[in-house]
């Protein structure tokens, strides 16, 4: 039946060659026209089991809070050229209504200067308390210095990264503290001198400014749903970039886009550039490798046509099968490639051998098809029926790859096999060779036959090295370590990249957290709560911040009460004498040695950011040739020439500093509905009744996977409502870990019930089978020989390989069944297995030019399999074969 | 002759079983009092921590121990950053003042900040603090361990006590008493952390471990410390471990 449908499609080819062409023609414009609805979605979250309780929270957090995936401008450049930068940009970003909905880059400051006080922790507001008593300028800066040194003794140690980033805070508001007090003594009076100086003290930097005010960050609530259309997000942030960019050169800043959306928008471009570099660099090799072997020019470059054709088609008929390419189906293209082609290289290379014998080209062609054919469509249905296994994955990922890359790979089959003879007819019409005969030539590889044939004659001796070479690599292969780092499968070198790894040095904003909703206030401050107590987490942030429960509430008020009645009943001094400078300069001095000796704690400590901040105040110990602002500002004090500008910086200071702490000082208590925009908008969900809690991690996750399991597990124990990155990294994991395992078995199964169907013969089955799975053996041996891991995506490799590897021994057994001669069929049928193995090696092999390195690793684990499984069928199958015919 | 065999057996039986059972908990920490808290020592040490930006900092100290390890004092010698800043933890870990050259004041920390860690490691200050007071601190309990050569102590600390763990275990060898293995347990009852005291060598008579390890289980971090060079051979004046004599740097 096979062999005479496959002998009628060589006679309408052959007879019937311009319809053929023409209804080739015509199925790819319709496929291709499908093909090119296909969009790409690089998203983690698609690849989920739709059921995943971590994938649905996630998507409902997106969905509910406008600004939990943010676009992030990242401006670098001088401290007054990134504020005014950042403030010039603010209102021409607003007038992007489509893409942008809001944009923050400072603190809601007047909220901070009216309920400041209110957010502090008891023991902070305790020292707070002792500090603002006394508004007059030395009275302050001895309770400062107080409150300094209580820091050893008190409840409080900088012990944590948060208290570091207070810390950097308090220093940064004493540094624009001690500019200000040079400014006066220089002479400079300005009459807002006093007011900055309070504002410095209290609420300190307004902007979202790294502790060395280089960097600055903003960030856009986009105004769009980036779930419904990518390409949509691809033009928002296309948009805003090139609007950021444009201005920056006016203030002489770098700016650039970060955060999770614009990280989207360059990971697919960088898959849409891939897939195309890729497949380019693969065709390419395919050619010259094509050319080398067959000594030929124009049945490559028909072969290469064909493949890109079959890709269309197979693309076209995916579009109907799935909505978009994820980050596993993107590689379709590129897999269909380095497998199609194989098809093309059976065709060419039985084609070429009968039209070199002498043969017209009818009876060629029919040759052609009745002798590769079988084969082809064996390997065909078995590589798809292998990759169609995976559809047994709940993973959305694996699901659709399988379907995807299973159905292509048939399609491809069925195009080479209509398209590739059509297209040689046409060149044997076109170059009017179509009625003469070729000149006999060999073009077999003699070398393979003579391999095959001494290790058949030498089973045994063979037999025993091939043991021992699989023991040793069944030894390594188990031995092979799995990659958990998710940031090793990342893009290199995108600048939404670099920017993320500058922008989470600079402000300690891992953007590896844990997420929490709740819909009742009580039990968000409970899970608050606990996850303040989970020994992997760092900052944890909830409303919780700024809305402290009544009890919490009452003991502040309690304090501010007492702030407030001390504050009342102190005078702002009007004059100073010249002991009170005298004193002030003591207490400078005081102020000084405090801020060494936290350097030195901080040095000691290992807190980098605390001991940065204070060199800008008080230099460094081994360094003698900057001195520090507050160091400079002491040695150039003349006590006797400070006397009127202290004074009247003392009067506006001491007035404003009481009115500001007195604004502070009320207990209005704070409500859902009197916090500002900024802070409801990151705490509290569109609908008003959904309470986001973020958990960071203390360190990176992704440098210990035992640390980022503990991380994961105490998340769940906080709440089964946990969700975030970590945990669905870690579900993908364990889904692609369970289904690979899964998906390799049923292949096996699968593609012996073909082979088995196919050769009508247990025994050529499990001859097929075993080549394939020695070779998997040497493949995971190999790429633990050669420092490969697994990681998430080139676990894939395994199950696909099953698919791929067997093509090999089909072939080979085809013909063997035919010519029942080991050197005859390697010389011939083992060149083309040899060219198809290349052919695919270069094709997965390209993979390694991909920026996308996840991919880079499956193709690194292919190329290892494609070669590990044809040299398992070059030498195996020889033989067990030997065996069975002389050891009988 | 078969009596004779007989009654040396039951001898030897009834003497494993005398010794056996004299070998309490109680006794076994003794012993490990003796070889781990001699009377004094002075030792160049080398640490190295990471810090808060993922940086590795190396520092070397001189350490300085007294009255079997109740009295501390460690000066800094390396990075020029830090030099002579010294610390002083005296009576186990509840009384710790720190010196600073560049400012020449000293500062006491609170009781409580013998639970916090030092210097950026993965030791807190009361991981420093001998171990001679454990036996009126902790209940001891002595344990089957899995390693014949290695006697495992249980340590439950007393109500009384101001301490971060709620356990700690110890291996300790047979042959000389010296532990091998700390393992820390927090207020949760979670392995917290372990210190692997390791290149035991026996040093004036005194096996001493020349590198120590401190493994944080949960964090996933490690801090190492290397002894350069040690002695017991040293006796201290009673001014030594003081304030005044914190701030004598070299």
């Amino acid at each position: 039946m096979r062999q005479k449908l496959l002998k009628q499609l060589a006679e309408f080819t052959v007879n019937k060659t311009w319809l053929s062409l023409l209804m080739v023609v015509a199925l790819t414009i319709i496929l291709g026209g499908l093909a090119s609805t296909l969009e790409m979605n690089p998203g983690f979250t698609d690849m989920l089991p739709e059921d995943s309780s971590i994938g649905i929270e996630y998507e409902n957090i997106i969905d509910e809070f406008d600004n939990a995936l943010n676009i992030i401008v990242l401006v670098e450049g001088d401290e007054q050229n990134i504020k005014d930068f950042a403030d010039h940009i603010s209102p021409r970003l607003l007038e992007l209504e489509d893409w942008v909905a809001r944009v923050d880059y400072k603190l809601p400051a007047e909220f901070l200067k009216r309920n400041g006080l209110k957010l502090l922790s008891e023991s902070e507001l305790e020292n707070y308390t002792e500090m603002f008593t006394n508004p007059n300028l030395i009275p302050f800066l001895k309770n400062l210095n107080d409150s300094f040194e209580k820091e050893y003794k008190g409840d409080e140690s900088i012990d944590t990264k948060k208290k570091e980033t207070s810390a950097v805070r308090f220093l940064d508001g004493i540094e624009e503290f001690v500019d200000i007090q040079s400014e006066v003594f220089r002479g400079d009076i300005d009459k807002q001198f006093g007011k900055k100086a309070v504002e410095a003290i209290t609420v300190g930097d307004t902007y979202m400014v790294s502790p060395d005010k280089q960097i600055l960050l903003m960030m856009i609530e986009p105004a769009f749903n980036i779930m419904e259309d990518m390409y949509l997000v691809v033009d928002a942030v296309n948009g805003i970039e090139s609007l950021v960019k444009d201005e920056s050169a006016k203030f002489d800043v770098f700016a650039g886009l970060t955060g999770s959306i614009a990280l989207q928008r360059d990971e697919m471009h960088a898959m849409e550039e891939d897939s195309f570099t890729i497949t380019i660099i693969a065709l390419v090799g395919i050619l010259i490798l094509f050319i080398v072997s067959f000594r030929m020019w124009i049945s490559p470059i028909l072969a290469i046509l064909t493949i890109i054709l079959g890709v269309i088609w197979a693309l076209g008929f995916a579009s109907l099968l799935i909505e978009y390419l994820s980050m596993m189906t993107a590689m379709m293209g590129i897999i269909l490639v380095g497998l199609g082609i194989d098809f093309s290289v059976h065709i060419i290379s039985v084609y070429t051998e009968k039209r070199n014998s002498g043969f017209p080209v009818l009876e060629s062609m029919i040759e052609t098809l009745q002798k590769a054919g079988p084969g082809i469509i064996t390997g065909g249905i078995t590589t798809g029926s292998a990759f169609l296994t995976m559809m047994i994955s709940d993973n959305r990922g694996m699901y659709e790859f399988g379907l995807v890359a299973g159905c292509g790979i048939i399609i491809t089959m069925l195009a080479t096999i209509i398209i590739l003879p059509t297209l040689l007819v046409v060149r044997e019409r076109v170059t009017k060779k179509f009625d003469k005969l070729v000149q006999p030539k060999d073009v077999s590889y003699r070398f393979l036959g003579f391999i095959a044939e001494k290790f058949s004659m030498r089973y045994l001796f063979s037999f025993i090295c091939l043991m021992i070479l699989s023991i040793f690599l069944f030894y390594r292969a188990s031995s092979i370590e799995v990659d958990y780092n998710y940031l090793n499968m990342e893009p290199e070198g995108l600048e939404s990249i670099l920017l993320q790894d500058k922008m989470i040095d600079a402000f300690d904003m891992s953007t590896d957290y844990v997420l929490f909703t709740l819909d009742d206030l009580d039990e968000m401050r409970q899970v608050t709560e606990k996850a303040k107590e989970m020994k992997t987490g760092g900052s944890v942030e909830s409303i919780t911040d700024y809305l402290p429960d009544d009890k919490t509430e009452a003991q502040r008020f309690h304090f501010i009460r007492n702030l407030r009645r001390k504050l009342n009943s102190t005078q702002v001094a009007k004059r100073l004498t010249t002991e009170q400078v005298e004193q002030f300069i003591l207490e400078l001095e005081r102020l000084e040695f405090n801020i060494i000796e936290l350097q030195d704690m901080a040095y000691i400590g290992g807190q980098d950011k605390i001991y940065d901040k204070a060199i800008y105040l008080v230099g460094e110990a081994d360094d003698t040739t900057y001195t520090g602002k507050l160091t400079s500002l002491l040695s150039s004090i003349d006590e006797k020439d400070i006397l009127l500008p202290l004074t009247y910086f003392q009067q506006q200071f001491a007035g404003e500093f009481k009115a500001s702490i007195l604004e502070m000082a009320n207990t209005e208590p704070l409500t859902l509905q009197n916090l500002p925009s900024e802070i409801r908008n990151r705490f509290i969900g569109n609908s008003g009744e959904m309470f986001l809690v973020t958990v960071y991690p203390k360190k990176n996750i992704w440098e210990d996977v035992n640390y980022l399991y503990i991380f994961a597990e105490e998340s769940k124990e906080v709440s089964e409502k946990a969700t975030g990155f970590p945990l669905i990294f870690i579900e993908l994991m364990e889904v692609f870990t369970k289904d690979g395992v899964r998906a390799t078995i049923l292949a096996i199964l699968a593609v012996f019930l073909i082979l088995w169907i196919d050769f009508r013969s247990v025994k050529y089955a499990l001859l097929g089978m075993t080549p394939l799975i020695i070779g998997v053996i040497w493949m995971v041996g190999s790429m633990e020989l050669f420092g490969q891991m697994l990681t998430m995506v080139n676990i894939m490799a395994i199950p696909l390989i099953i698919g791929i590897g067997i093509d090999d021994g089909v072939h080979i057994l085809h013909r063997y069944k035919i010519e029942k001669n080991l050197y005859e069929v390697y010389r011939s049928t083992g060149k083309a297995v040899l060219l198809t193995s290349l052919t695919t090696m270069l094709g997965f092999g390209s993979l390694w030019f991909a920026t996308y390195r996840g991919l880079g690793s499956m193709g690194i684990a292919l190329f290892i399999g494609v070669g590990t499984c044809f040299l398992a069928t070059l030498f195996v199958i020889p033989v067990i074969l030997g065996w069975t015919k002389n050891g009988k | 002759m078969r009596k004779f065999y007989s009654t040396i057996f039951i001898l030897m039986l009834c003497s494993t079983k005398l010794f056996a059972t004299e070998l309490t908990a109680d006794a076994i920490l003794d012993s490990m009092n003796t070889v781990m808290s001699p009377e004094n020592s002075k030792a160049t040490m080398k640490q190295v921590i990471v810090t808060t930006s993922g940086r590795e900092r190396i520092f070397e100290y001189e350490y300085y121990s007294g009255n079997k390890g109740k009295n501390l004092l460690m000066r800094y010698i390396k990075p020029k950053k830090v030099k002579n800043n010294a610390f002083l933890i005296a009576n186990n870990g509840d009384d710790i003042t720190v010196y600073f050259p560049r400012t020449r004041r000293t500062r006491k920390l609170a009781s409580h900040a013998k639970k916090q860690k030092v210097q950026g490691s993965d030791f807190s200050y009361e991981d420093f603090s001998g171990s001679e007071s454990w036996k009126e601190d902790y209940t001891v309990k002595l344990f089957e361990s899995s390693n014949k050569n290695l006697y495992s102590l249980e340590f439950i600390p007393k109500d009384d006590i101001i301490t971060s763990y709620s356990k700690m275990q110890i291996l300790v060898r047979k042959s000389d008493y010296y532990p091998t293995e700390l393992k820390y347990y927090d207020d949760k009852g979670i392995h917290h952390k372990t210190l692997f005291l390791e290149d035991i060598r026996v040093i004036e008579e005194f096996p001493t471990a020349m590198a120590m390890r401190m493994v944080n289980h949960i964090e996933k971090t490690e801090t190492r410390m290397e002894i350069l060079d040690i002695t017991y051979n040293i006796t201290f004046d009673e001014n030594f471990f003081t304030e005044r004599n914190l701030k004598k740097g070299k």
